[in-house]
């Protein structure tokens, strides 16, 4: 008999701890003005924090966006990539 | 064109001449003849739609497969609004964009930007300008029009005590 049932989907329940991220990475286009506006309007941060962030981003290559399940961060990522922002998922790990 | 001013209504406007009508009417037309082409191996193509899984090619894939018909869309959607917003403007060259035009139009430029700086080569934060004068003041110039279009939505109170930088 098997320790655990085959069905049981182990990435779902990772999920649940909000392992996955949506990084934000830097690239030489992206006005930093409208970087902040879009951490702005589409996360709802505060001035400070989007700037604080897209600083992060200009200055080290990349930052943490958001952090939540594989669903939600793969929602944010498709959203960036409208924006025109290059975005990946992460794990919170990395 | 000149800067993008935001009126007490809400809405932003700006001038253009019917020189850049015409430069964004092609533009517009080029960047959907572009999105819709199969040339998926562009660089400019990847840029636009960037791979979200760099270390795991099912999941990118299984990612493309499921954002890539909604993001062409978009991308196209925005491009269009663009385009009427241009026909539907009076004969002394004022634009008027409410917000759902603005999105658009902030949207559309940041578009034509990346392929533009795909063009251009541009790779680096303070690489030196292209010797392809034309490309490179097209560029310019849409860079100074998006960013005043930042400034000019951003002065749009999103909560009562959030006023912008």
């Amino acid at each position: 008999m098997p320790l655990v049932q085959e069905n049981v989907d182990f990435m779902n329940e990772i999920d649940l701890d909000k392992p996955w991220t949506t990084i934000v990475h830097n690239d030489p286009v992206n006005l930093m003005s409208y970087v902040a506006y879009v951490f702005k309007t589409y996360f709802g941060y505060a001035p400070s924090e989007a700037e604080r962030l897209m600083l992060q981003v200009h200055l080290t290559g990349k930052a943490v966006v958001a952090r939540g399940s594989r669903e939600e961060m793969e929602r944010h990522v498709e959203a960036m990539h409208e924006y025109g922002l290059w975005a990946t998922v992460g794990r919170a790990s990395e | 064109m000149k800067q993008f001013k935001r009126t007490r209504d809400g809405e932003v406007t700006s001038n253009l001449n019917k020189e850049e009508i015409q430069i964004f009417e092609s533009l517009c037309s080029q960047l959907v003849e572009f999105i819709d082409s199969e040339d998926q191996a562009d660089s400019a193509k990847q840029r636009l739609f960037p791979i979200a899984y760099p270390e795991d090619e099912a999941a990118a894939t299984e990612f493309r497969e499921l954002t890539i018909k909604s993001l062409v869309a978009s991308k196209t959607s925005n491009a269009r609004i663009v385009q009427e917003s241009l026909s539907a403007m009076p004969q002394n060259g004022k634009l008027v964009l409410n917000p759902r035009q603005s999105r658009a139009w902030l949207l559309c430029l940041n578009d034509l930007r990346l392929i533009l700086a795909d063009r251009l080569g541009i790779e680096k934060d303070d690489q030196a300008p292209s010797k392809n004068i034309e490309i490179q003041d097209l560029y310019d110039w849409l860079g100074y029009l998006q960013n005043s279009l930042v400034e000019a939505l951003d002065f749009a109170p999103m909560s009562t005590n959030d006023h912008g930088l």
